[in-house]
């Protein structure tokens, strides 16, 4: 297998490579095959969580709150001009969103103490209709260099999630909220919320 | 993250809803656990007091616990007073711990009810566990009385000079001389205040003929009463009642009677000559001595005052007694106890029924076939219900009366059921069975409360919620309410119904014509002062 000469302009059939990539799925990493000049098979997974403590932005609640992002992507690349690529492929996707709060102290009503917990807990988790996602992007750059070590790539794309599963669940004299008409209604609510925007930047390095 | 969404949303080709359109913060409010429902009858016809009169009537709480009553959302109410709604009232124990009812915390208090047009009564009420309590308080027209009671209103009856003092000794007599009261000259009467009673006295002398059942059921608190013996102590028993007057005497400026000076009062009544005597186990005869009791305002406390012996006067046999105050008077045996835990019932069907249901039974002793009280229940088939303060050592008999969930009938087995001694743990097994026709369904309506302010944030209430077929004029049924649902089963298909709950006085009502299982809502604002106590003022 030859590597790519860069003086002759052509390219070789193969090549692999591995890369770092960051954007709004995460920080990961990423193998790239090569098996055709302009195709290449990318397998790659990223992750991130932020957690929020809920006391922070309101003192009578406490709770946290994070955002989960990443997944396991297997995507294949069509390079139809020198730097511009298309990209088509499947996300696993670890996209979820889960909250729980309670009241941060006692409540007297009517002259008796009930504890934050007898009040009851709120929960709500949301994660996408489907877990395997379809993904299609566009591209600048190159996940495999042509000619050298390095190279790099920006993404943009799209991942389709379905409508959103939200769940919600209440305790305590909270229990009514989450009646399976509520949970209807939040998920009535966000059903919109069916796409999830790729933005990514990746630095590769080519092995062969 | 917030961008990321934005630009989902913005490329997303459903519309944009804000996460927390149309939905609410539903609150389980079921923090009152024991509720009391009052059921306020007229006396003559059996029939819970229509929605016109109730309007004038008014509970009041009194006695050792009375704090502890609160209305069925944990708010106290104003001078111990309780509004009456289509004769119920409402009200619930507090949550608070140390008012938790249980065998060792028995809550005690008493509940008087006064109407204009009736005679006022009271009724002692002890609660040792929490859940659904109900209550029958009867009330006795006065121009209409049941049948065994007698009532005579005297006007100018008696007159007093400036000084207060009678001038004319007179005597007040119901029809057929049942029961007679002698004010004697010289007599001076006060109010409760010390004002002197002067002009004109008024007078109702009422006679309670203790040998015929609506009588009894009249009694004033009940056979059933809780006394306060002469030796000071305070018990809980059974009453053989040889005869009960109650005497109400008034001045033209309204104001009644309540001690005298210089003189009492004579008092006598005729007593039945079949009325039992649980001393010598036989009729009452001439020479018996049977204990004298009184009954003050709303204390539901009997006290007793000391005793009389039986006469007998024109071939009558008479009790006589003189009254140093004013109240009710009765003359009585005083027996046996009352156990705080009874055995409990065992309702069954003769066919699975869902859902729970208010039987009703009148209580009668074995013995003289006395009536004792009305017990209300709710059921549920197969299950055990808990009894309280039944009496002990005697042998009853409970009629069964299915006014409250009329397609249920007792088997001709259980009707009466014959319970020899109600204490115990053993169940009492009645059998029940359905009569629906075919045209049985089961109505669900959920109710919300919700704060003016704040109508995103709704309560889902547990206490009673009440119906009545309005296509056949039937009775008011009372339905329990768990989270804001009321399950109302042997609902009749194409009957119109309404359904109304009743919050501090207010009556909130719909009306659903059934045509199938149908699910209906209502939605309830409160007022804003119960918003302050329950979310917390500003």
């Amino acid at each position: 297998m030859d590597f790519p000469d860069e003086e002759s302009g052509v390219s070789t059939d193969y090549g692999l490579s591995v890369g770092f990539k960051f954007g709004t799925h995460g920080l990961g990493g990423e193998a790239c095959f090569q098996f055709h000049p302009n195709v290449h098979l990318r397998l790659g997974t990223t992750y991130f969580k932020y957690t929020q403590d809920l006391s922070q932005i309101e003192p009578d609640i406490q709770g946290e709150a994070f955002a989960k992002v990443g997944g396991v992507q297997l995507l294949a690349n069509y390079y139809f001009g020198r730097p511009f690529f298309i990209s088509a492929g499947a996300l696993y996707n670890f996209f979820e969103i889960d909250m729980f709060g309670l009241l941060s102290e006692s409540q007297t009503i009517n002259g008796v103490e009930f504890h934050p917990e007898d009040i009851g807990r709120l929960e709500v988790n949301l994660r996408p209709g489907w877990s395997l996602t379809p993904y299609f992007g566009v591209g600048f750059g190159r996940t495999l260099a042509m000619y050298n070590k390095l190279s790099f790539a920006f993404e943009l794309g799209i991942v389709y999630l379905d409508s959103p599963r939200v769940q919600l669940h209440t305790t305590g004299m909270l229990s009514p909220t989450s009646s399976v008409e509520q949970q209807q209604q939040l998920n009535e609510n966000l059903a919109w919320l069916n796409l999830y925007p790729n933005i990514s930047f990746q630095l590769s390095y080519r092995i062969f | 993250m917030i961008a990321i969404l934005i630009v989902a949303s913005v490329i997303s080709c459903k519309k944009i809803t804000n996460p927390l359109d149309n939905m609410q913060l539903l609150i389980d409010y079921n923090i009152v656990k024991t509720t009391i429902d009052v059921h306020i009858r007229d006396a003559a016809t059996g029939k819970l007091l229509d929605r016109e009169t109730s309007k004038m009537a008014m509970i009041t709480v009194s006695g050792s616990d009375a704090e502890a009553v609160v209305d069925v959302l944990g708010m106290a109410p104003k001078n111990n007073k309780f509004p009456v709604n289509q004769g119920i009232a409402n009200m619930a124990l507090s949550p608070k711990s140390q008012y938790i009812p249980d065998q060792n915390n028995v809550i005690s208090f008493a509940l008087g009810i006064e109407l204009p047009g009736y005679l006022p009564t009271s009724k002692q009420v002890n609660i040792n566990q929490a859940g659904r309590s109900f209550i029958t308080l009867e009330v006795i027209p006065v121009n209409n009385p049941p049948s065994g009671v007698k009532v005579k209103q005297a006007a100018a009856a008696a007159q007093t000079g400036t000084n207060g003092k009678v001038v004319a000794p007179a005597t007040v007599s119901v029809s057929g001389g049942d029961a007679a009261v002698h004010i004697p000259q010289g007599i001076v009467m006060r109010d409760a205040q010390g004002g002197l009673l002067t002009g004109n006295l008024n007078v109702t002398l009422v006679h309670f003929d203790l040998g015929n059942s609506a009588a009894q059921a009249s009694f004033p608190g009940g056979m059933l009463p809780r006394v306060k013996k002469s030796d000071g102590s305070i018990q809980s028993g059974m009453f053989y009642s040889a005869g009960c007057v109650a005497v109400e005497i008034t001045d033209d400026q309204g104001k009644q009677a309540a001690t005298f000076s210089d003189g009492t009062l004579a008092l006598t009544t005729a007593v039945s000559e079949g009325t039992f005597n649980p001393v010598s186990q036989t009729n009452i005869t001439e020479g018996d001595i049977v204990p004298v009791w009184s009954m003050s305002g709303n204390s539901g406390l009997w006290n007793e005052e000391g005793y009389s012996t039986v006469n007998r006067e024109n071939g009558i046999l008479t009790l006589t007694t003189e009254l140093p105050h004013l109240s009710y008077y009765s003359f009585n045996w005083f027996t046996g106890t009352l156990c705080e835990e009874g055995r409990p019932f065992r309702f069954t069907t003769d066919r699975p029924l869902e859902g729970s249901f208010l039987i009703k039974g009148k209580v009668y002793r074995q013995e003289d076939n006395c009536y004792l009280n009305t017990i209300l229940m709710w059921a549920t088939s197969d299950q055990l219900i808990p009894t309280s303060w039944v009496p002990q050592g005697v042998g009853v008999n409970i009629e069964w009366d299915m006014e409250n969930s009329p397609f249920l009938q007792p088997s001709p087995g259980s009707q009466p059921t014959f319970v020899d001694e109600w204490c115990g743990s053993s169940p009492i097994p009645v059998e029940l069975l359905i009569n629906d026709g075919g045209g049985l369904t089961t109505l669900t309506v959920s109710v919300s409360l919700y704060c003016p302010d704040d109508p995103d944030v709704v309560i889902k209430p547990s206490f009673m919620a009440y119906y009545r077929n309005i296509s056949n004029d039937g009775p008011v049924i009372p339905v329990e309410m768990v989270e804001g649902i009321a399950t109302v089963s042997g609902i009749y298909l194409g009957d119109t119904y309404e359904i109304w709950m009743i919050y501090d006085g207010e009556e909130y009502t719909t009306e659903i014509n059934v045509t199938q299982n149908e699910y209906s809502y209502m939605d309830v604002e409160i007022p804003a002062d119960v918003c302050d106590e329950v979310f917390g003022g500003n």
